[in-house]
């Protein structure tokens, strides 16, 4: 049988294959350079990056908890600009897709952002993350729909590359948000960042992280952020991207099949750097034993 | 630094709850230094999720030993393998500990089971002939204290310091420091510590009183170990670093407490 096809649309942009590593869980790649095979991957999604340099929360910056972690990072990067200048060069000589991930504290910093990146040469997309639970107001665009509206437009103005919004689960209805967000002009929307959770420690009666609240992520979320995506996809145009405790090809299989065109794999890269390589294999294997040609085929194939 | 399969050779428990493991692995054990880490997958489950680090504690050929405390549920499934099975590893990372020229004078403070690296240092370091070597480990106990014989067979003057008593001196291990550093030439000396903070502090302290160079091996919790998730800062007085890559070892008098 013919090798089935991978490849997916996401706006304008091609990946050879579904699988995307997730922003702020691989770097800007080459921190697993010689460990993963970059080039197999069907994107990179770079850690966000900032107008200016942030220095991170204050650690305890993560914690594991009961099939998760929980993490305060505090988006910790030296700027943009430092970004394009060392980061960038390698990015730009791998055969994979580069999605840059920026985040800012108002409108006109995710235009500027968006403006910069949009002239960088490797830069494939563009990742809005609104959805940011570690930052002060990292969140709040991601709360309501006309807010997130706003970033969008910022952004849509600012490039002409494919543009790919990343969506808070910390709200009431998400596809709310990914609708108005597909109305402001997004190519795709990615879901679900982290719910944010904490963790004490009964001996000190402090919290173990020194943010006090962060993120959770890992299989502890999947079966939510599946329902998400699910409930997402049914409503929006634009592609879905699918993440939140992905572990392994069955969980990916999940969701594509709930109605992601592609997954991206965060917390997994931690416990397993081979995961995506893994994954990867594991989609076109479940595709060859069921003579499954295309893996558009799959998404959105849910039986109700 | 390498994800390899390695096997594990044997298990053993050393002192209630510390366990010595043994395992072929050449990739690794070939390329590992002093102070530098591995992390293993504990199980193939969610539950421990994380891989968990341990710091070299010695390599022979193509294998390579840590000596590990139990205290969760990663260290507990770890306790259970057997000769034979398989290991996911990821190492070595991390850099390693720095020997500065002309230091003729090698000082170890080991903590518990932060001695687990400095074993591995003290081998390394007796290589150079010229060098001498001395010891001194704290612990609760004497059935938390590990790596006396380890030293003491290897020919260096080991002081050990118990909070009970029941082993060497009842004090703390910085007190034998302040001690054992008192009378030496600060520009022919050097400082290894290894051990729970406050431990760190106090040695960073007297070594800085009396003008010696001193490195310490940091513990956080790690997630990717190669510096990509920024999860175990530190602060330092150049900013926050990292323990996966900048670290585990950094000079003492860098950190902020």
């Amino acid at each position: 049988m013919v090798k089935p096809s991978m490849k997916v649309r996401i706006g304008g942009l091609e990946l050879k294959n579904p699988v995307m590593a997730a922003s702020g869980t691989f770097g800007s790649g080459e921190e697993y350079k010689g460990l993963v095979d970059l080039n197999g991957l069907g994107a990179i999604v770079t850690k966000s990056v900032t107008l200016k340099a942030r220095e991170g929360n204050p650690p305890p910056r993560m914690v594991e908890t009961p099939s998760g972690m929980l993490n305060s990072i505090g988006i910790q990067n030296d700027g943009v600009d430092a970004f394009i200048k060392d980061k960038m060069p390698f990015l730009d000589k791998l055969k994979t897709a580069v999605v840059v991930s920026i985040a800012g504290h108002c409108l006109e910093d995710y235009a500027r952002l968006a403006a910069k990146i949009d002239k960088v040469k490797g830069a494939d997309a563009i990742e809005i993350n609104i959805s940011c639970p570690n930052v002060k107001g990292g969140l709040e665009f991601s709360r309501e729909p006309g807010s997130a509206a706003d970033v969008v437009r910022a952004v849509r103005r600012s490039t002409r590359k494919p543009v790919i919004t990343k969506l808070s689960p910390n709200v009431k209805d998400i596809s709310e948000i990914a609708l108005a967000a597909q109305e402001a002009g997004t190519d795709a929307v990615s879901l679900v960042n982290t719910f944010t959770g904490m963790a004490i420690d009964i001996g000190s009666r402090m919290p173990v992280l020194g943010n006090i609240v962060g993120g959770l992520s890992g299989p502890a979320i999947k079966p939510i952020a599946l329902r998400m995506v699910w409930e997402t996809a049914r409503r929006v145009r634009v592609p879905v991207i699918g993440m939140g405790g992905i572990m392994g090809s069955d969980d990916a299989l999940e969701f594509i099949i709930a109605g992601a065109s592609a997954v991206q794999v965060g917390t997994a890269n931690f416990v397993d750097p081979s995961s995506m390589a893994g994954i990867i294999r594991g989609i076109e294997r479940y595709m060859r034993d069921r003579k499954i040609k295309d893996i558009k085929e799959l998404t959105g194939c849910l039986k109700t | 630094m390498k994800q390899v399969k390695g096997k594990v050779l044997s298990n053993r428990e050393v002192k209630p709850g510390y366990f010595l493991m043994s395992v072929e692995c050449p990739p690794v054990a070939r390329a590992a230094r002093p102070g530098q880490f591995l992390t293993i997958r504990c199980g193939d489950s969610a539950e421990p999720l994380l891989r968990r680090p341990f710091g070299f504690h010695g390599v022979e050929g193509g294998s390579f030993r840590i000596l590990y405390e139990v205290l969760g549920k990663g260290t507990a499934k770890l306790s259970s393998a057997k000769a034979g099975d398989t290991l996911d590893i990821l190492g070595p990372l991390g850099k390693g500990f720095m020997v500065p020229e002309g230091r003729k004078n090698i000082v170890i403070i080991a903590g518990g089971i932060g001695v687990a690296p400095l074993a591995f240092l003290a081998e390394e370091i007796l290589k150079d002939k010229k060098k001498c070597v001395s010891v001194i480990i704290g612990a609760r106990g004497r059935n938390s204290l590990l790596c006396r014989e380890h030293f003491e067979g290897l020919g260096i003057k080991t002081l050990v310091a118990t909070d009970d008593g029941s082993c060497g001196r009842r004090c703390f291990a910085t007190d034998l420091l302040e001690r054992s550093i008192a009378g030496k030439k600060p520009s022919e000396t050097v400082v290894y510590a290894c051990g729970p903070s406050p431990m760190l502090k106090t040695a960073a302290n007297a070594a800085k009183k009396r003008g010696i160079e001193a490195y310490g091996s940091f513990e956080e919790y790690i997630a990717c170990g190669v510096g990509a998730c920024l999860g175990c800062a530190i602060r330092t007085k150049s900013g926050y670093k990292l323990i996966c890559k900048d670290g585990p070892v950094f000079k003492l008098e860098e950190m902020i407490w």
